[in-house]
Parts: C-alpha cells; structure tokens; sequence
C-alpha cells in the first residue's frame, strides 16, 4: 500500500516538474502564434523527458549516486564546474522567472503589480524549505498543482479539431516568421527538458533511499507522470490555439493568456488560471532552487538534506537561499516576467548537451549501471533530441534577438 | 593556389551572412509592430466580449487595458523608430 501511495505521489510531482512557468508560456505563444503547428515539439520533448526521468532515478537506484556526483566522479571536477556555471546562471533566470510567475498569479487576483510580490513570494518558498522537509515540498506542492487540470477542461469544452490537433503532431516547416516558430519551438524543449528536473528527481531518489526494487515503480512513475504532464501541456496550447489564434492575438502579457480560460470557464476561469499558474510555479521554484543547491553541494561534498535542521548542512541551506533571495531581486526590478521565461527556456536548450551527453555515458557505463545500462533507444532518443535543441537554439535565439 | 580559410573563419562567415541575411529591415520592424497593435486590438474585442458576459471581473478588466495601452505606447514607439509615419 505505502508503495502504491509512493508511486501516486510520485506522479503528482512529476506533473508539478512538468507544467510550469516554461511550459505555460512557450505553449500558450505557440498555440496563438501558430495554432496546432508546433504539436510535435510537445511531442518530441516529452519523449525525450520520459527517457531523461526514468534514467535519473534508475541511475540512483542502481549506483547510489546522485546524477551528479556520479558526473563529478566519472569526469571530474573540471568539468563539473564547466557543466555547472552556465547550468547555474541558467538556472537562476529560471528561478527568477518561476517566482515572476507566481507574482504574476497574485496579481490577476490582487491587482497589486507583481513586482511588490517577489519578496514575499520568495520569503514563503524559502521558508517552506527551512522549515519543511521533502516530503511536504515534493507531494504538497504537487497535489495543488491538480489545478492545472483546468486547462484540460478548458481545451475539451472549446471542441477543438482533433483532425487539425492530430496534424500538428507531425512536424512541419512554418509557412511565415521562420525565426519565431523555431525560438518557441526550441523555448518548448527548452521549458520540458529541464535540466534541474533530473537533478532535483535524482537527489529526491536518493534521499528517499531507492533501490533496485524501485526500478519498476521509477519506470512507471516517469512514463505516466510526465505524459499526465504533457496532457496538460496540450491542454494549454489546445485552448490557446482555440482562442487567440483565428482571432490573430499574439501573447505578449501573462493577463492575456489567462483570457482563455476565462472564454471557456467564465469568471472561475480567471481564478483557476491565476492557481494553477501560482501553484505550479512555486513547486518549480522549490525543485529550481533546491536542484541547484543539490548539484553544488553533492558536486563540492557538503552535507545536503531537507530532511533535518538547516544548521545540519548550512552551505546547501546558504545556496538555496542566496539563489532564491537574488532571482527576487531580478523580479523586484520589473523585469517582463513573460519574455524572461521565454528567452531563459531558450537558453536552457542551448545547454541541455552539456547535461544530457555525459548523462548519456554514465548510463552505458558498466561500473555505475551494471546490468541496468541503457539500451540503444533511449540513447538515440536523448542524444538526437537534445543536439538538435541545442543547434536550433544557438541559430534560433540571435536571430530572434536581431529581429526584435 | 587557392588559399585555405581555417574552419573556425568559414564558420563566422557563415553566422555572420546568416544574421545579416535574417536581420529585419524597417518594413518588416513595421509591419511587426503593427501586428502587435491588431493583437491588442483584437484582445480589447475580446475582453469585450467576456466583459458583456460577466465572464470577468472589473479589475482583471483594469489590467488588461492597462497591459493594452502599454503594449500600444510601445508599438507605436517602434513603429516611429522604423520610420513609419
């Protein structure tokens, strides 16, 4: 029973980890901007994310070893520090953009500007983390974020055309404003192949003390959590396609994407939008600040765990709280908190190899994996999709800057 | 003899014809930010709509008008910029 209750909420946090600031913006400018015709890149992404998943908690319920301090070990702390200061600074406008999306969420509601909220917003993450644990982090976070179903409902009531939703799945060129269609396109891999999502998810199996019996629930956990996750995501990009694209409205501003969920729900649209919006990105922002306190200090040999008092492991405490604390800052400035997310999901592509490629190794390697290692499909799949994220966005995001 | 260009020169040639060649011109800034001014436009009808069904309340009125009318100052700013009229 405790480990079908496991399994369970294991699902749920998948869903926190998968729908987030990233995902409901990338999806709702793609879905306005070009209706069903960036499907596939949902697609493509969440495929690639089920393999990264499963193979981050088989990796620490196999080697007991977290991804990485197994990368650490296995190449080094040269290029631990390589992979991890651009991963950091990504991070950070990550966070950044998590927290700018939870001010948002107060703002619908409130109508106080969401820079007053940063502060606050932040304060009540990093409290949550002082004072909880892993436990109410991970699962607590994560059953809210059930809200987020209200995009499904939103998108089922608009009627979409499956024919048209169905064609969007095969991946086709744009017929205009090829650089924007390949900056979201990559902004949506970028936003569903997140990098902390690994980290988070692998220190998360270890603190949990996985073993070779969780290989199947890791499995299952991973398969159904992140499709359930990318229902969702379909969900938002279904109604945004629905409302704003025959009627030639572009998403600039967060207080536009909420107006489809009001077409299809009326007023409770409004409040369930600003939830799910709030909820699923103060879940990111926890995984964001923590994944990153796990990656330096299982990196650098610290103490690290959310299960006993701060004081136990003071500079994975320090790490979290600085990374949250100046990504407020960024917020508190009034920084468009839309194009922030965006641009950082872009970014997050163009440094998925320096994550995914020595993932990759470490599962094929005999020492760490054993029989566990992967097979050929999962490393086609992970290696192609994330070069070709990476080669897009180095050629998508200039491009993008140029234009404007 | 034909001299060999090293691989990593080839490759900023070719970045850099890319950009060039993708650069947008005034026309196309133009044109975009008048899309960007429909887009509102078009947002405004919308609210509109909902506003008449009681869909939304009057204070998430207030900010999308208010988002509109920043969003149009600065279209408009661009369009200026690009040498429109």
């Amino acid at each position: 029973m405790k480990k079908y209750l496991q399994v369970t909420l294991g699902i749920f946090t998948s869903i926190g980890g998968f729908l987030e600031v990233g995902a409901i913006a990338t999806t709702a400018q793609a879905g306005a901007q070009f209706g069903f015709r960036l499907a596939w890149v949902l697609l493509l992404g969440t495929i690639c994310v089920i393999f990264l998943v499963e193979m981050s908690g088989r990796l620490s319920a196999v080697s007991k070893h977290t991804l990485q301090d197994a990368m650490r070990e296995r190449f080094g702390a040269g290029f631990f520090l390589l992979s991890t200061i651009p991963g950091m600074v990504v991070d950070w406008l990550v966070l950044a953009s998590e927290i700018g999306g939870v001010a948002l969420a107060l703002q619908l509601v409130t109508g106080v500007g969401y820079q007053w909220w940063a502060f606050p917003v932040a304060i009540a993450a990093w409290l949550l983390m002082w004072k909880g644990n892993l436990g109410l982090v991970e699962n607590g976070t994560a059953l809210l974020g059930l809200v987020a179903l209200a995009f499904v409902v939103a998108a089922v009531r608009l009627h979409p055309p499956l024919h048209d939703l169905a064609a969007g799945l095969v991946p086709s060129l744009p017929r205009s404003d090829g650089a924007g269609y390949w900056f979201l396109a990559v902004s949506i891999l970028g936003a569903l192949i997140s990098p902390y999502l690994f980290f988070f998810y692998s220190s998360g199996a270890i603190e949990d003390q996985w073993d070779e019996n969780h290989i199947g629930s890791n499995r299952f956990t991973a398969i159904v959590g992140m499709s359930f996750g990318a229902v969702l995501a379909f969900g938002v990009l279904t109604a945004a396609a629905m409302v704003f694209y025959p009627r030639g409205i572009q998403v600039d501003r967060y207080e536009q994407v909420a107006l489809m969920l009001t077409e299809a729900l009326g007023r409770p649209g409004l409040y369930l939008f600003a939830g799910a919006l709030g909820i699923t990105c103060f879940g990111a922002a926890l995984e964001v600040a923590l994944g990153r306190a796990y990656v330096l200090a299982q990196g650098f040999g610290w103490n690290y765990t959310l299960n006993s008092p701060p004081a136990n492991s003071a500079r994975f405490s320090l790490v979290y709280t600085g990374m949250i604390g100046s990504a407020a800052v960024l917020m508190a400035l009034g920084i468009d908190p839309l194009t922030l997310t965006v641009f950082s999901m872009a970014l997050t592509a163009v440094t998925l190899p320096l994550v995914t490629l020595p993932f990759i190794l470490l599962m094929n390697d005999r020492a760490y994996m054993g029989e566990y290692r992967n097979g050929w499909i999962g490393n086609v799949a992970v290696v192609g999709i994330s070069l070709l994220a990476s080669l897009i966005a180095l050629v998508a995001i200039p491009l993008q800057l140029l234009g404007g | 003899m034909v001299r060999r260009v090293p691989l990593f020169s080839r490759l900023v040639l070719i970045g850099a014809a890319l950009v060039a060649g993708c650069t947008k011109s005034p026309e196309a800034r133009t044109e975009e930010a008048a899309m960007r001014l429909t887009s509102w436009e078009a947002t405004a009808r919308l609210l509109e709509e909902q506003r008449a069904r009681g869909a939304v309340p009057e204070q998430f009125v207030r900010q999308v008008l208010r988002a509109a009318a920043e969003a149009r100052e600065e279209a408009t700013a661009k369009r200026r910029a690009a040498g429109a009229p």
